[in-house]
């Protein structure tokens, strides 16, 4: 399981940080960053959400 | 269809969210989205910014093959739903009658009119994809254009229209502009931000009528003034879309009365988006909303919570909208009734304004001005009921400033 984002797309809304804030967060460029090392099973519906609520569909899933 | 699944009516964003909350949640039953618009999903705030600035293409929410196809939907766009009865359970589409186990009202909202305004052509509002196209062509560089309504809406287009080279005067008939959306200090404080855009807003200028024959030729003010105009746009707020309602029974007050869930008061029926007025437990009172995060957040409760496959889950919010005037980006977190405003760092004119709003001694709103990272961390401490100095605290720390 991956996340990709689009960083010419993300406008920073930070949505992605608020729902999970373990896994995004937006740096100072107003773009968000994977922070988690790693991604498990565990984090799937977080990233879910996140992928689903971004208003400028910058994030995917992979696998 | 013999088997009564879920219908969701309005197939804008918190309509495709709650097809997918609905199917994420694990429902296998029978899924129909009723749209009136004839193009797919497609997404709303781009049109009064890129599409008109960069003539940027329709961004589409999601494609109706992956509706059909991905998420095995009845995609009917260009039907309109008219009427609800929860006794029988069915939705009237046309001469059909619709059953339904679960309903999501997502008919969002259209454009206020000002009455007697709108014969001649040129005279304009916008909401959809057909009324953003009729403005990118309308507006050419030097036309004369004029703005009623010194809202969001009109604030983005007449930046986007000056952008394009047009010559733009925004008309306002309050003395302080978007008081509802982020209080009466903050709406004068905005003012600044206009005048970085160069944009001619007249305040207390209440509009008399608009002239011209089969096309518009001005707008005349009750003080007698009168503007000459090719483009007129009227953006003076939108009304829920709640009409088809009408002999439902549902309770209609300035939007679908909804509780906590987003249950309409009928068993199976919820409301998302720009059409709900729910309670927001993360504020304790009701609220109707038309952002597009509360309208996503809501779309994907009621979905999930329409088809009953788990307990009810309630919609918590920290309202949440921007507004992007070309380069500068505005962002509001919260609500704007509060007993303090105070300005941490910046201001409107120097493009670098942090305020928060504080009631009691908590944080309950925050408004910046190209201020992302503050903003977004500022939404969570509210989320969390976090105190004022905490608040105070971490906007010091987070804020940038304009170099
Ligand atoms: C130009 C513009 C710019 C915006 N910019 C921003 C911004 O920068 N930031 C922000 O936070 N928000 C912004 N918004 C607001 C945001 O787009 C809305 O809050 C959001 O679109 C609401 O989604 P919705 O699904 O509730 O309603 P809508 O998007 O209005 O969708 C409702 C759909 O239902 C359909 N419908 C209505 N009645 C029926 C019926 N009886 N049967 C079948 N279909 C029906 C309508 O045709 C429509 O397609 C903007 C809105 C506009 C118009
Ligand atoms: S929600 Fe989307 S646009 Fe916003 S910061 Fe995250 S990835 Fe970027």
């Amino acid at each position: 399981m991956e996340v990709r984002i689009d960083t010419a797309a993300c406008a920073g809304h930070g949505v992605c940080e608020a729902l999970a804030p373990h896994i995004f967060e937006v740096d100072d460029e107003g773009k968000a960053q994977v922070v988690a090392q790693t991604l498990d099973e565990a984090d799937r519906v977080d990233v879910e959400n996140a992928v689903n609520q971004c208003p400028e569909q910058a994030l995917r899933l992979i696998g | 269809m013999s088997t009564a699944g879920l219908v969701v009516v309005g197939a804008g964003l918190a309509g495709v969210r709650a097809v997918e909350g609905a199917r994420r949640s694990g429902f296998t039953g029978p899924v129909t989205l009723l749209g009136t618009e004839t193009d797919a999903p497609y997404d709303r705030p781009p049109l009064s910014k890129a599409f008109l600035t960069e003539s940027a293409a329709l961004k589409y929410l999601r494609t109706a093959e992956s509706l059909r196809g991905e998420l095995d939907v009845d995609l009917r766009l260009g039907e309109t739903a008219t009427a609800v009865d929860p006794a029988t359970r069915t939705v009237t589409v046309g001469a059909e009658e619709l059953p339904y186990a679960g309903l999501v009202i997502a008919t969002g909202s259209t454009a206020r009119l000002l009455p007697g305004m709108h014969g001649p052509a040129g005279v304009h509002t916008l909401r959809s994809h057909a009324d953003a196209l009729a403005l990118r062509s309308a507006v050419r560089p030097g036309s004369r254009v004029v703005v009623i309504g010194a809202g969001f809406i009109g604030s983005e287009f007449a930046c986007s229209a000056l952008h394009v080279g047009a010559h733009v005067t925004v008309l306002e008939a309050a003395d302080v502009p978007l008081v509802r959306a982020v209080g009466p200090a903050m709406g004068e404080a905005l003012g600044g931000l206009r005048g970085r855009h160069g944009i001619d807003v007249r305040c207390g200028a209440v509009v008399e009528a608009v002239m011209g024959e089969d096309t518009v030729e001005a707008v005349r003010l009750a003080d007698g003034q009168v503007l000459p105009a090719d483009v007129v746009l009227v953006g003076v707020g939108a009304a829920p879309v709640t009409e088809w309602l009408r002999g439902s029974g549902l309770t209609i007050e300035d939007g679908v009365v909804c509780d906590a869930t987003l249950n309409a008061g009928a068993p199976g029926v919820y409301a998302a988006g720009d059409v709900a007025r729910w309670h927001n437990p993360t504020f304790d009172r009701s609220m109707r909303l038309e952002h597009w995060t509360s309208a996503a957040e809501q779309g994907a409760v009621a979905g999930r919570n329409a088809v009953g496959t788990g307990e009810p889950v309630t919609c918590d919010v920290v309202p949440y909208f921007w507004s992007d005037w070309v380069t500068d980006r505005i962002q509001f977190v919260g609500v704007p009734e509060s007993d303090e405003v105070v300005t941490v760092a910046g201001s409107a004119e120097t493009g670098d304004l942090l305020a928060l709003y504080r009631t009691g001694d908590r944080v309950t709103g925050a408004l910046g001005v190209n201020q992302r990272r503050a903003v977004l961390r500022l939404r969570l401490m509210i989320g969390q009921h976090a105190g004022w100095q905490e608040a105070v605290e971490l906007a010091r720390s987070t804020t940038v400033r304009s170099s």
